[in-house]
């Protein structure tokens, strides 16, 4: 069975997953990029395995060992999520852990890892968008007003979605930092530099007012200069 | 500076080499299976403490199952916290827990 869905959160995703495995439904292929979902039924009373998600770039030198950690303690690789940085994982029987992450701090990191890696794509593509927006104001320069005017309305509308995603993923939900609030009394040491992030993701109408207002300063800086 | 249950348990697992699995099995059995490490927050915790030069890799042929030690300043972290958290104990004690 196929399912085509598009998620920019993992744990809602892990959520729908759950679901799945409790219908039954055994995750047997992924494509991260497209968002396809291979499912097939496992037969009544057959142990029907958790799928979870990390979030991480594993060089290529380490992958060897990474996979192999999962692999010992009951988690096996969903195929052909191995390139992603989304790597989707699958328990192999039933003495596997729960959860790839056993404590909160970890499973939040990764979450605050997909913040920021939305954060850079926004800014990214907003970058893109006001050089393009330059180029279409010097309309000297430009020989194809067609392409110029695609990419800027591109990168605009790809800036607003990794915006968007930022601004309404569980790294930035109350219930997460209040969890990791109280953990982090106990700890300091294993999210090194956590407490920077948390300054700076914790609130988040400051960021999308500071985001917003750099791109009008820039934009009207453009105009002046170059216009 | 304290440290989270894993990272304690993980130290005192690292005063003899080992790999990720062998942490997290010596850990399993330090705890009396109070505390499993899960395979995402174990790779994590490695990196962190590589990051942090509180552990080392110990050169090795296997590049699936890298072996890592504690260092000397991973040692005197691990002593301090040790000294911390039996003075809690030794606190409570005094108040009859």
């Amino acid at each position: 069975m196929k399912r085509f869905k598009a998620f920019f959160d993992l744990e809602k995703e892990e959520a729908w997953l759950d679901k799945m495995t409790e219908s039954g439904y055994r995750l047997e292929a992924v494509n991260p990029w497209l968002g396809i979902y291979t499912f097939s039924k496992v037969q009544d009373g057959e142990f029907c395995p958790r799928t979870r998600i990390d979030f991480r770039v594993v060089p290529k030198k380490d992958k060897d060992e990474y996979f192999e950690m999962y692999r010992s303690s009951g988690w096996e690789i969903v195929c052909s999520s191995n390139n992603n940085a989304c790597k989707y994982f699958r328990q192999c029987s039933a003495e596997a852990t729960d959860d790839i992450f056993s404590d909160r701090i970890s499973a939040v990191q990764r979450n605050k890892k997909v913040g920021t890696f939305w954060l850079v794509l926004g800014l990214l593509c907003s970058i893109c968008a006001i050089l393009q927006f330059i180029s279409l104001i010097d309309a000297n320069k430009n020989a194809d007003l067609f392409f110029t005017v695609f990419f800027t309305v591109g990168g605009i509308g790809m800036a607003v979605l990794a915006i968007i995603t930022f601004a309404f993923g569980s790294h930035l939900s109350t219930k997460n930092n209040k969890d990791v609030d109280a953990v982090s009394i106990q700890d300091d040491t294993t999210v090194a530099g956590d407490k920077t992030i948390k300054r700076l993701f914790g609130r988040k109408i400051p960021w999308m007012l500071l985001f917003v207002g750099v791109g009008f300063l820039f934009g009207i800086f453009s105009v002046l200069v170059f216009g | 500076m304290p440290l989270t249950e894993t990272t304690f348990y993980i130290l005192v697992a690292l005063l003899e080499p080992g790999h990720g699995y062998y942490i997290m099995q010596k850990v399993e059995e330090l705890s009396g299976g109070d505390v499993r490490v899960a395979a995402g927050t174990m790779y994590g915790a490695i990196e962190n403490l590589l990051g942090l030069k509180w552990i080392k890799a110990v050169p090795g042929e296997d590049k699936r199952r890298k072996v890592y030690q504690i260092t000397e300043s991973g040692k005197k972290v691990l002593t301090e916290e040790s000294v911390r958290l039996r003075k809690l104990v030794d606190v409570a004690g005094e108040q009859g827990l």
